[in-house]
């Protein structure tokens, strides 16, 4: 135990002192971007191999956060000015270990650390965001804060729904998913790409533990605003002009998918992990492309893109596959998610798979005419075309790869032997809703 | 929310004036808009033909301005021309120099010089232009330079005229008022305006319609009404079945249009308030929205004789009719939605002179040039009804807030611009920075005056330039000098020498640039002489072949002939015809059942389970073993449908045999007739029956009772058929309306059946003019070859763009056997004679076909060739054998997929591998790199390599004292080189506009053209497949360079004379040439004549 206490504290310590160390680097980029690819690569390492006690939903948590950490810094274009983003990657990362490797109340403390540190950030990006957004950003952040310093004055059930409504800021639930979206649509560099699967691993790892506390009338309340999330979500992604906008809608409808996922009888833990990683991933390599072009060419909107086929063919290709991948189809993990998710239910018909195969259509329906938008139609003669360097190939290609074993082998993979917590609850339930 | 109820005037009907005058406002709005043929006879055509009245430049800007079609190449491609050495830098100063550029204005900075001409090559070369603004700011952050840049930006940020964007909105209001229906239409603008997507549902709406109207078989169930037009057509359908669009109470409002479609768009264009001036403009824009089917549609209602535009009539006026219609509906449903007001021009103008702050930022919203906060704002406005003053709020802090955003940028666009001239010029940035200003202003204005929006004319010069001089580099030494005796000892002039032997054989090909190589190639190979010409070998013929069902046109798109030519057996294999026609009959049986299998509704479920796997067949052995299939595939029809041996009908029959031809025909259908009303019911032949249906022909053609028509003997005859005059008279009734016994009926028939062959005069004409143009009036072989050509390749909707432009698109074999037959004739040959052409008896004309995908030469009509020839002819089959497989070796060097040069076996199956792949993109290269024309004795061409570039037609000009026949290369050949140099030239240009893109996407449409994916606009022009190799272009786009072998008198002569030549070379269009007493001579507009030194 010691042992693996020494090597989560060092987890959560490499990060923070990779960053503080990085800050020689602060005028130099290219060796910045290579000292924190080496402090991730270590990371990422380290936690394949160990440490071993630690349960496998917070191993594969931990695991998807470097992976995703790793991803952002080694496709992250290079602009002339300094790589402060890189920076904010790694002290998250650094918190974000804290929290899945520590217990109440430090866990708490470094969640609220991770709230705290986004309103920070909202802060100095400033102007970008408008009023309402820096409303949600603030109010939610902080009430996130609140509940997690307060939760454990209430009873045990009260303080799950008190914890499960702060951890709603992380994996977005609707009404409380503005926050994730203001992050997704204003953080600068490679940012939003990191934050969109950080914080939903994050929720996900503290969400667990809660939902077999919530009564049924909570659960009812969680089905209802999730299939709300997928609505609106899928609606307004339609009416999105910006890529990013246009992404954090699809986000909202995925993470809604998950959280009707707990709000069922027949959740399981291992296709949460599943469907998480993979849409994680998804989403991660969606906005990491999006960096890349919005770093060469600025925050257009979608309609001043086009022709990108012929003039950046090694983008479009990982683009096709990647949208391929985030809309569901085979091979990839987020169709093993689906599916599982689907056919989850021991009876043979059943309202989830409606509902699966619904959500799947709203969640995938606009990534094909966002292809089409960005990849055809006429190029735009007087700009300059830069099609992806080795960093970002090598990014996106492992990204797919990886991306590809989860829907290929996500039984093996994802397998998990100890979580006994939920499995009881969910017996339970089931027990409960068939006597 | 409800559309406007149709005012009354709707119904109005107009004078037969302005309807007319409608016609001529169409046409001149439909000038800009290229005229496209049906794909089954592609046609290669210069896009802008109806603008060839204007400056070629000026042409490209009108065309810019109403379709969007780039008429230059990219800045980038001819930098990278530049840079593999294809454009010298001696071209491109002589380009720049000759708009204005010297070297004489120059500043001077710290000592280093800089002349305008330096600056502007560099400028050229390299492109000084910044980024636009969208991007200019990351593009600045992301360069390594970008300290420096921002440096110098803020020194001119001084220099800078600062934005007044209070005065925009000012200027904005005039501008929108100035081009709402010129430049735009009303649904154009409330795109533009409101981001509705009105031109593209307008776009959409009018290919439901344009598909299934024109559609020439492909569609399992046709348009009902068709036969009415298409504005019938489109009335009554919509009037029974109102489901078709998005439009309340359609059925209604349908009933209120006038029947004339010209009336409803005349409605139309006063419901929305056109001005009158405008409504060319207007119509234009219409057109232009849809280019493609417009075009298509142009090209029908100017041929009235095309059978399927007499069986469904279609024209531009039908079709913005119902443009205008549904324009009419939904801009006033958006207007009515958006501003609250008729969505007339009236009220659009005035509401813009009143609101110029709201349109301004909703127009700047739907750009994307607004920041965020702004656009938001926008959005929550338009959904709100505001006060005016609420907008005009908004635009004084947008102007406020964005104006030194957009100075900024302004700054960093020019200090891009001088960073990129002082690191092209090898200036040290940091000398900019310290300039006091003047010259740093001075220097930003030659570059700003030269935007590289305005390089494609210099560019293009300087691209022609060094084709021009390496074409005429290689000609110079084939050049007679003047005054020379005719016959010298010089090397040089031999060549003009008739050859000391007789030719082994003459071959005569047409013009085509891809007969050049494959000419030389022959001529190398042994003692041949070759001849170009044009590949119709002036045979104005309409083709019918045996077995086919229509006529096809086979001359070139600019003339007209009524002489029809028809293929039928040789008497000695009409008794396969039979088996012929069974095995035809089978196949096209088993063609239809297959089709019909696969379109219907019910069927195809069946089908693909119980014979589905039968299209396995043809699936596997077209993907695997192309060659290998495409030869069983041949075995199994020609076993089938035995080939049968064919002639041509060449003789005009004579009036009187027309007249039996037809007495008996109709002699037939009376007989029919009375067996079908039973009142004859034995068959007989006698001769008193012969009479009867004589006088009841008589009766029938001559309109008169049997007492006015008939004799006394033929009325009692007749009247043992026929029980009172009553049943004979409605018998009589009944052969003229159904079995079209009539007067007329024979006068049409004659008429088609005197159009069969030509007359003698006719035959000698032909057979005279064709050799005197071509210079082969002496030195006769013994063999003269007459080769058209034609195309192999599969799955090619192009297909036949490859085939034979001056046989309109197709096979030219028919047109090569009509004039080796005739010259063939004894009969034609004595008259010949008088006209002191002397052809020897032992000369036989063959006819052949050059296949250009795969460099076989077919022989046709062999049965007519003397066996003393049959040698003759084995020699040269093996010669053109051997000149076909070098013509493929060479061929193959030019495909991109082919990268090593391959032996001789290699390269004739690489050539007929893909004459039969069907997933081949490129068959062959096609007309792609032609660049010039050539009309001259083959003297000036003797030994030359012209790398298929080069269209070739032989002209002789002693041959042609009075220049008779120069006019008719000139308004012949030389136009459809003109057309097919600008078809390529444009489709390399502007492939996405002006060419049909991607020959991946390609989806045929009704069998007319091709669209993209599922429904688009009709592609026009040629594939980038065809034009282009990779990113790069294969084809050169430059313009015709005609050069002519003739005193430059008769060439301005004729010019003068024809219209579409004093275009061409007066506007800039061709470049010409003329070859006259051993000196080249431009010719410069104005009919003037400047040395080509």
């Amino acid at each position: 135990m010691e042992t693996t206490i020494n090597i989560t504290q060092t987890l959560i310590l490499v990060p923070i002192f990779g960053a503080i160390l990085g800050l020689f680097f602060r005028k130099k980029p290219k060796a910045l971007k290579g000292w924190f690819f080496a402090i991730t690569s270590l990371i990422l390492f380290a936690i394949f191999l160990n440490p071993e006690s630690v349960a496998p939903t917070t191993k594969s948590l931990a695991l998807l956060i470097a992976l995703a950490a790793w991803l952002c810094i080694l496709a992250r274009y290079l602009e002339s000015n300094t790589a402060f983003d890189l920076f904010e990657i790694l002290i998250l990362m650094g918190l974000g270990f804290g929290f899945l490797f520590s217990v109440k109340p430090l866990n708490h403390i470094f969640l609220a650390s991770i709230f705290a540190l986004l309103i920070s950030m909202q802060w100095r990006i400033g102007g970008e965001a408008s009023a309402p957004e820096k409303f949600w950003v603030i109010g939610l952040n902080g009430l996130a804060i609140i509940l997690l310093g307060t939760a454990s004055l209430f009873s045990a059930q009260n303080e799950a729904i008190l914890l499960s409504l702060a951890y709603s800021m992380l994996l977005p639930l609707f009404p409380f998913h503005g926050a994730y979206a203001v992050f997704l649509k204003r953080f600068p560099g490679a940012l939003p790409p990191f934050l969109s699967l950080f914080l939903p691993s994050l929720g996900l790892h503290g969400l667990l533990p809660q939902i077999q506390m919530l009564p049924p009338g909570i659960k009812h309340l969680l089905l209802v605003c999730a299939i709300s999330g997928i609505i609106i979500g899928g609606l307004r992604s339609l009416v999105q002009i910006r890529v990013p906008d246009v992404l954090s809608q699809i986000a909202l409808v995925f993470w809604s998918v998950l959280w009707w996922h707990f709000s069922r009888p027949e959740a399981s833990t291992n296709t949460a992990l599943l469907f998480l990683s993979a849409v994680a991933l998804s989403l991660c390599g969606l906005f990491l492309m999006w960096h890349g072009l919005a770093a060469r060419f600025g925050n257009l909107i979608i309609n001043q893109f086009g022709g990108l086929s012929s003039a950046m063919p090694r983008f479009s290709v990982l683009f096709v596959l990647l949208c391929t991948a985030a809309m569901g189809l085979p091979l990839f993990g987020v169709f093993s998610g689906f599916i599982k998710m689907a056919f989850s239910s021991t009876s043979g018909f059943s309202w989830g798979l409606l509902f699966t195969l619904f959500a799947w259509v709203f969640a995938s329906w606009r990534i094909p005419t966002l292809m089409q938008s960005l990849l055809f139609g006429k190029q735009n003669p007087q700009w300059i075309y830069d099609d992806l360097g080795l960093g970002e190939t090598t990014a996106f290609s492992l990204l797919l790869a990886v991306l590809f074993i989860l829907g290929v082998a996500p039984q093996t993979l994802m397998e998990l032997q100890h979580f006994p917590e939920l499995s009881a609850h969910l017996s339970a339930t089931r027990m409960e809703n068939n006597p | 929310m409800t559309t406007l109820e149709n005012p009354p005037s709707k119904k109005k009907r107009h004078s037969d004036v302005s309807r007319m005058r409608l016609l001529g406002i169409v046409k001149l709005a439909s000038e800009h808009i290229a005229t496209t043929w049906p794909m089954h006879t592609f046609i290669s055509r210069n896009p802008l033909r109806d603008l060839e009245h204007l400056d070629f430049h000026e042409a490209l800007r009108r065309g810019k301005k109403q379709v969007g079609g780039e008429g230059y190449l990219s800045n980038t491609i001819y930098r990278q021309y530049f840079k593999t050495g294809r454009i010298r830098k001696t071209h491109l100063d002589a380009a720049l120099k000759n708009q204005g550029a010297t070297s004489e204005q120059k500043i001077i900075l710290e000592g280093r010089e800089l002349t305008q001409l330096e600056v502007l090559r560099a400028h050229f070369i390299e492109g000084f232009s910044a980024p636009p603004a969208e991007i200019l700011k990351t593009a600045v952050k992301n360069r390594p330079d970008h300290a420096a840049i921002e440096k110098l930006a803020d020194k001119l940020s001084t220099l800078v005229k600062p934005v007044d964007i209070l005065a925009q909105i000012d200027s904005f209001a005039e501008d929108t008022h100035s081009s709402l229906g010129r430049s735009h239409t009303l649904s154009n603008w409330c795109d533009h305006t409101f981001d509705t997507n009105l031109t593209e549902t307008l776009n959409q709406e009018m290919i439901k319609w344009c598909l299934p109207f024109l559609d020439e078989g492909q569609a399992p169930w046709p348009l009902p009404l068709r036969k009415k037009g298409l504005y019938a057509a489109w009335r009554i359908l919509l009037i029974e079945e109102s489901a078709f669009a998005d439009i309340p109470q359609i059925s209604k409002k349908i009933k209120q249009t006038p029947e004339h479609p010209a009336d409803l768009l005349l409605n139309n264009l006063e419901t929305l308030g056109i001005p009158k001036s405008a409504w060319e403009s207007y119509l234009g824009r219409h057109l232009s929205d849809m280019p493609g089917w417009s075009s298509l549609i142009k090209w029908r209602a100017e041929h009235p004789e095309y059978p399927w535009q007499e069986a469904c009539p279609i024209d531009l006026v039908q079709y913005l009719a119902i443009r205008l219609w549904y324009a009419v509906e939904w801009i006033s449903m958006i207007c009515r939605e958006k501003m609250g007001i008729e969505g007339t021009f009236g009220t659009l103008s005035a509401y813009i002179a009143a609101h110029p702050a709201e349109l301004f930022l909703r127009r700047e919203s739907v750009a994307a040039r607004l920041p965020t906060f702004y656009a938001e704002a926008v959005d929550r406005l338009s959904h709100r009804s505001v006060n005016n003053s609420v907008w005009q709020d908004l635009a004084e802090r947008y102007a406020k807030d964005a104006a030194p955003k957009q100075n900024r940028l302004a700054a960093l666009s020019g200090a891009w611009r001088l960073t990129m001239c002082s690191k092209t010029c090898g200036l040290d940035l940091e000398i900019l920075q310290r300039n006091n200003g003047d010259d740093l202003k001075l220097l930003l204005g030659w570059i700003d005056a030269a935007p590289e929006t305005e390089h494609g004319p210099v560019w293009l010069t300087a691209f022609e330039a060094g084709f021009q001089e390496s074409l005429l580099k290689k000609l110079r030494p084939n050049v007679k000098p003047a005054a020379s005796p005719p016959f010298t000892k010089d090397p040089i002039l031999k060549m003009d020498a008739p050859l000391p032997q007789r030719a082994l054989a003459q071959a005569v090909f047409c013009i085509d640039v891809r007969s050049e190589s494959f000419r030389r190639h022959l001529e190398k190979i042994g003692r041949y002489e070759t001849f170009g010409f044009a590949g119709f070998f002036i045979a104005f013929i309409r083709y019918l072949g045996f077995g086919s069902h229509h006529e096809t046109d086979l001359f070139p798109a600019v003339a007209k002939s009524k002489n029809v030519i028809k293929e039928i057996p040789r008497p000695f294999d009409e008794n396969k015809v039979p088996r012929y026609h069974a095995g035809a009959t089978f196949m096209h049986a088993a063609h239809t059942l297959l089709h019909d299998l696969k379109e219907n509704v019910i069927t195809p479920y069946i089908m693909v389970e119980s014979i589905g796997w039968f299209f396995g067949i043809p699936l596997v052995g077209k993907t695997l073993f192309p060659k290998a299939y495409q030869k069983w595939a041949r075995r199994l029809k020609n076993r089938l449908a035995p080939p049968i041996a064919t002639m041509l009908t060449l003789e005009k029959a004579t009036q009187e045999s027309v007249e039996t031809i037809i007495a008996s025909e109709q002699d037939l259908m009376i007989k029919k007739a009375l067996q079908s009303e039973k009142i004859l019911r034995k068959k007989t032949n006698s001769p008193a029956f012969a009479q009867t249906i004589k006088a009841l022909r008589k009766m029938a053609t001559e309109k008169g009772s049997a007492n006015e028509v008939l004799n006394e003997t033929e009325q009692k005859q007749i009247a043992q058929l026929f029980p009172d005059s009553e049943h004979l008279d409605a018998f009589v009734q009944k052969l003229r309306k159904e079995h079209f016994v009539t007067e007329a009926w024979g006068s049409a028939r004659m008429e088609r059946i005197t159009r069969t062959g030509f007359t003698v005069n006719e035959q000698i004409f032909t057979v005279k003019t064709a050799l005197k143009m071509m210079g082969l009036t002496k030195k006769f072989a013994r063999l003269v070859l007459f080769c058209g050509h034609g195309s192999t390749s599969d799955n090619n909707p192009y297909e036949a763009a490859l085939d034979c432009g001056a046989c309109g698109g197709n096979p030219g074999n028919p047109n090569a056997r009509v004039l080796a037959a005739l010259a063939n004739k004894p009969r034609i040959r004595e008259h010949l004679k008088q006209e002191g052409i002397v052809i020897p008896e032992d000369t036989h004309f063959i006819a052949g076909q050059h296949d250009t995908t795969t460099d076989e030469v077919v022989f046709y009509d062999l049965q007519d060739l003397p066996s003393t020839h049959q040698k003759d002819l084995d020699v040269l089959a093996i010669d053109l054998k051997k000149a076909g497989t070098h013509n493929s070796i060479e061929r193959c060097g030019r495909f991109p997929d082919v990268l090593h040069e391959p032996k001789a076996e290699d390269a004739v199956a690489e050539v007929i591998r893909r004459s039969a792949t069907w997933s081949q993109t490129r068959p062959e290269w096609g007309l792609s790199a032609n660049a010039a024309i050539i009309i001259s004795s083959n003297r000036l061409i003797k030994n030359l390599d012209l790398d298929g570039r080069v269209f070739l037609h032989s002209y002789h000009e002693e041959e042609d004292p009075t220049g008779q026949f120069l006019e008719i290369i000139l308004t012949g050949p030389e136009v459809v080189a003109q057309w097919i140099s600008m078809e390529y030239y444009f489709s390399t240009t502007d492939n996405e506009i002006y060419g049909s893109g991607s020959k991946i996407y390609h989806n045929v449409a009704g069998r007319v053209g091709v669209m993209y994916g599922p429904t688009s606009d009709l592609r026009m022009g040629l594939p980038w497949q065809t034009v282009g190799n990779g990113t790069m272009p294969y084809h050169e786009a430059m313009r015709l360079f005609t050069i002519i072998e003739a005193p430059r008198e008769r060439i301005s002569q004729i010019i003068k004379q024809h219209t579409v030549l004093k275009a061409y070379f007066n506007n800039g269009w061709v470049h010409l040439l003329a070859l006259d007493k051993g000196q080249f001579y431009r010719y410069l507009p104005g009919d003037q004549w400047q040395l080509e030194t």
